[in-house]
Parts: structure tokens; sequence; C-alpha cells
């Protein structure tokens, strides 16, 4: 694990950011991956409950591979919502890697919803590096229609989760997952070297591109968008 | 104990091996980009007129699931052909959109000798995006199958083609004569034109989005009503329906985007103009998903009379006046619980709905001519002898006129996006 760690925070920052277009395409997937979600039929709960979550974690690919010896990589995009307003703050980019072992074969790819629901779990994202693990609580959101009350004590967690892989929703298992904070993009998309808490609290990086997102996500928790 | 010693040490391999596999390639990082800013046109080096087409010119075909058959005779479509080429001879545009013609790329060039038979030169760039399964300089499996995006530019204005850009649609990939296509393909046909005289270039696009299940808000509105009173349980999943379609296309208008981005960061252009059967109005959150992405709807601020429906059963007699007995097999699905009765005011609302004027074609700009005055007009409403026009849709002219005297205030679009200041963008 510390391995791990230490990969991931080690990788020299340049490298993986690509150009500004792909991190364009990252935000609209994820735009993208948030209406597959929170418009389904069968979701109910989470659209209703969508409101209380502190932050959003939004997947567009989570690939799975393995034969034995596994692993899963996903890219994604981490957004906080403003108590008061119900405004979405611009996202600040993650990876997330982890592995597993056991009988698999082959690739599989899905898109990924995390809910983050406690003060706890937000704080846990702004760090550099989080590592699913004990101490950090995970449940799988509910499925289904005309579900309603609050989150229940089996949901009283700091992270609940939905994926959808070929239009079959169930959820993601984070155990044993590192999520690391993208630097390298951030400074790309933002123009200036900027870290998840100037993005995500202070509210000091701004991108014109990333206002279809967090629109999106303003209007499905009731708060009120302006364009700019 | 043996078991304890081994078991951590296996697991951090697991975890190491699992981050390794996915280990960023070390590529250097790009210089700093800023947001695209067009080069600003410089009016007075810009043309005194300017004019642009879109027309959706109709393909002829009629298009089942897994089947197409013409729905004209050769002798017909050559008729056709030539009532479309005599009404773009009568306007000379700068710049043509065309969408939906087929075959390619014959039909493309038939437009390039039609208008020189006017004593028009022209040339053309064109992408196919129905293909079927087409061998390389062979016949296709489905004859007749082979259509989709040109744009036809005076010659002058040295037009040349940058990208086939595929916007949706992982099965499949049609060349110009060749190809292989198992599902819906949409590509955006992305060239240059460079104004005459001037180094002034402008990125210049044709498009055809995705179709599906198109539903309006009066369709929506009635059917949710249907829906509140109990008739129409399964509407939620109705609605997913058309969602998907519509999600489809601002994906499409999002990898369009982003293309057009890049190579306004790459090379200074001046400007874009898209046009295109975009399939979708006004009010429709892909309009919406346009405007967020800095294109501005000529439409808008443009001098012009009525609503320019470019889509309309009322006064085109090309559209097909069965159409709306048959109910897509998305509603039919939902539909098939209800009550005889309900499903009749389903049908009902459905058949209103598919004989309403719509405005889905559009011209689309940012930085195009922005100080002209320019009216909007529908273009190919023209009929023949029986009263048919030259296509199932009409088109949109654009005339760009640096005579301000009959110009009705217009608004400027805004600018692409703001300036590249750091932590601005």
């Amino acid at each position: 694990m510390i391995l791990v760690v230490a990969l991931i925070g080690g990788t020299p920052s340049p490298s993986v950011a690509g150009d500004l277009s792909e991190l364009q395409e990252l935000v609209d997937e994820a735009r993208l991956t948030f209406e597959h979600f929170v418009r389904h039929p069968d979701l109910d709960w989470l659209r209703s409950h969508l409101n209380e979550a502190k932050g959003l974690l939004i997947l567009p690919s989570v690939t799975k591979a393995g034969y034995v010896l596994g692993a899963t990589h996903a890219t994604g995009l981490f957004l906080v919502r403003d108590d008061e307003t119900n405004r979405w703050s611009e996202p600040a980019f993650y990876r997330a890697v982890g592995g597993s072992v056991g009988i698999q074969i082959g690739i599989a790819r899905s898109e990924a919803l995390v809910l983050v629901m406690t003060e706890r779990g937000k704080q846990s994202l702004l760090s550099s590096t989080l590592i699913f693990g004990p101490g950090l609580t995970v449940a799988v959101g509910p499925l289904g229609r005309s579900i309603s009350g609050g989150v229940s004590s089996s949901l009283a967690a700091d992270f609940i989760t939905y994926a959808n892989s070929k239009g079959a929703m169930a959820g993601l298992t984070l155990g044993g997952m590192v999520v690391a904070v993208r630097d390298d993009a951030h400074e790309l998309y933002y123009g200036k070297p900027v870290a998840p808490p100037d993005i995500l609290v202070a509210g000091t990086a701004y991108n014109w591109y990333s206002a279809r997102l967090r629109k999106a996500l303003t209007r499905a928790t009731g708060g009120q968008w302006e364009d700019n | 104990m043996g078991r304890q010693l081994i078991w951590p040490a296996l697991i951090t391999s697991v975890f190491t091996m699992g981050a390794l596999l996915f280990l960023p390639s070390c590529a250097p990082l790009l210089p700093q980009q800023t947001e695209p800013v067009f080069a600003p046109s410089l009016a007075e080096a810009l043309p005194k007129s300017f004019t642009v087409v879109t027309w959706n010119a109709w393909h002829g075909l009629d298009t089942g699931e897994f089947w197409v058959t013409p729905t004209e005779s050769p002798e017909e479509n050559q008729v056709r052909l030539q009532h479309q080429v005599a009404q773009l001879a009568a306007t000379q545009p700068d710049v043509i959109f065309l969408q939906e013609v087929n075959p390619l790329p014959e039909r493309a060039l038939a437009y390039i000798e039609g208008l020189k038979a006017q004593g028009l030169a022209y040339r053309q760039v064109h992408q196919v995006d129905a293909c079927g399964i087409r061998r390389r300089g062979g016949a296709g499996l489905i004859p007749g199958l082979n259509n989709g995006l040109v744009i036809l530019a005076k010659e002058a204005l040295q037009l040349q083609k940058l990208d086939g850009l595929k916007l949706s649609g992982d099965l499949g990939q049609c060349e110009s004569r060749s190809g292989y296509q198992l599902e819906e393909l949409r590509y955006g046909l992305i060239a240059e034109i460079t104004m005459p005289g001037t180094t002034m270039k402008y990125l210049v696009v044709s498009v055809h989005l995705h179709s599906g299940f198109e539903a309006g808000t009066p369709f929506l509105s009635q059917v949710g009503t249907l829906y509140e009173q109990g008739r129409f349980v399964r509407y939620p999943w109705l609605q997913w329906s058309i969602e998907q379609s519509r999600l489809r296309r601002i994906g499409e208008l999002d990898v369009l985007m982003r293309d057009l981005y890049r190579r306004s960061r790459e090379e200074p252009y001046a400007g874009i103009v898209i046009g295109g059967d975009f399939n979708f109005e006004s009010d429709f959150p892909e309009y919406e998903e346009a405007v967020m992405l800095r294109l501005h709807d000529t439409y808008v601020s443009a001098t012009r009379s009525g609503d320019l429906y470019t889509a309309d059963p009322v006064r085109n007699a090309r559209i097909d006046p069965h159409a709306s007995l048959v109910t897509p097999k998305e509603l039919e699905r939902e539909i098939t619980g209800e009550s005889a009765e309900n499903q009749e005011a389903i049908r009902a609302a459905f058949r209103t709905e598919v004989a309403r004027p719509r405005r889905i074609d559009y011209l689309f700009v940012n930085g195009f001519f922005p100080d002209h005055c320019l009216r909007q007009d529908l273009f190919g409403t023209g009929t023949n002898a029986a009263g048919y026009p030259a296509s199932d849709h009409f088109g949109l002219l654009n005339r760009y006129t640096r005579d301000r005297s009959s110009c009705r205030q217009q608004t400027r679009p805004a600018a692409l996006a703001p300036s590249g200041a750091p932590g601005t963008r």
C-alpha cells in the first residue's frame, strides 16, 4: 500500500495532464456521467438526497483489468457544494488506482458517482492522497423508484457509491483504492498552480469551461444558477 | 506464521502491480495554452457582402432500422438535383453547408459541375456519415447508401478540408468510398476558408447531429399531464429514452467544440461558422449547451421575418404525411400496459407533435462578421410544378452586408471566452 502511495505521489506531475483538450473532455464526460445517474428513472434515492451531499466525486471512466491479479484505474473530478447557496465549486482533478487478487480475467469499464456525505469524507479528499480503508465508511447507493425518507442507518456512511456498467446500475467497491490529486492538471486547467482547497473551498480558481457541469449540479440540487 | 508473513507481501505486490499497470507515460508537458480568443476580424478587410447557406439536401431514402430504399426514381432524383442547383446558382452563396448529400462523392461533384454550368466556380469538401458496409473501390452491401456532409465555397475562398471528425458512434468508420457502419455514426466536417486578399482564416463546419426520438416541449407537457393523472405510468422511462437522445447530441456538440477550440489555440483563426441540421429546438438543453459553448445563433441577432421553421410539415410537401401514423418503438414499448383509451391519447399527442413546424437547422457563429449587418431568410422554398420543394428541409440563408442602413439593432455575439489571464479562464 505504501508503495502505491509512493508511486502516485512521486509521479512527475508534468507527465499526466496531456493537453487542455483532454481535461476539457474529462469535464464534459463527468457532466454526461452525472446526467446519466441523476436522470435515471430507477435512482429516486439519489435525486432526493443529492442536496445532502457535501461533495461529489465523478468518475466517468473506471477501468478494471485483471488476470488473477487485477488493477483498477479511474480519472475523475471532485466538486464541493456550498451549503447555503447549493451552488457547486469548480472541479478538482483526481486519479484513483487500486489492486485486487482473486478469480478474475478480462477488462471491464464503467462510470461511477461517489456522494461524499460527511465533512470527514470531504476533508479526506482535500488532502493530496486518500486511501479508502478503515476509518472511512462506504455504502452502496439504493436503487429503485419511490424510495423516500432520510439517510437510513445503513447509509450513515462517509461515501455512497453508484456505478453504471452498460446500463446496469450497481455500487463501486472503493476498499483499498488510492485517490490522488492531479496538481499538474490543475495548473494546466486553471492557468496557475492551485491545490484542492483553493479550488473547492476558497474558490480562487475559475475556468469558464466548467460552467455547464457546475450548472447541471446546481440545478439538480435546487440551487440558482446565473450565467456569467 | 508463514501465512502471516506471506500475505502482507502478496497484497503489497498486488497493489504495486495495479498501480504500475496505470503508470502514466512521461510525455513532456505542453506549453501553457490560453483559451481560444479569435483574432479580431477587421471589418474593412472583409468583403462588403457575404452569404452563407445551410441546407439539409435530403438523401431521398426511406430509412428502416437495418435497410434503406430509394423513394424516388433516378430521373426524379436528377430533376431534384437540378432544382437545388438552380436555387443555389440564383443566390450564389459564398459558403454552402449541405447535409444528407447522396451519394458521395458523386453528388458533391455534381453540385460543382451544375454550378460551373452556370458560370460559377466552387470547390467542395465532403465527409460520409452514413456508409453501411462498403469495400474499397467496390459496391456497398446496401446499394445507394453513402451519403453525408458537404461544404461548397467559392473558389476564391481556398476551401480546404481539415478533418472529418467523428462526433459519436463507436462501431464504424466511413471514408469517401469505403467503410463499415454497425450503428449510427455522426461526423462534423471541418474545413477552413481564407478571405480573398487577406490572411484571415475562418473555420467552417457542416454537421448533422443525432436524430433519435425527437420530442419537444408541447408533447412532453401533454404526456407529462397524462402521467400526473395516472394515465401513463411509464412516462419516466419514455422521458429517459428521450434524454438519451438529448445527451448524445450534447456529447456531439462537446466533441466538436473541443476540437474547434484546440484548432483556434493552435492557429489564429478569425472565427467559426457552423451550419447544419442539429435536430434540436431552441428550448432544448442542447441549444443551451451550444450557447454555453460560446456559440451564437444568428437567428437571434438577424433581421428576419417570421419564425423560419426549417422542418415544416405545413409548408413542405416533401415531409411524409404518413410519418405521423407510425409511432416510434420507444413510445410503443412504454405504453403497452396502458388502456386502449390512454394509448390513443398518447398517440394523439405524438401525431400533434410530428405535425408541428420546428426550427432545427441553425447557423451558429463566433467571431464571424461580427460588425456586419445580418439578414436571415429561409432557403430552398421554391417548389416544382407539383408543389414539391427540392428537400424535406428548408435551408437558412445568411446575408452579411456592411451597409447598415437597413440593419436593425443587433446583439453582438458574446466573445468566445474571457481573456487568457491566469486564473480567470
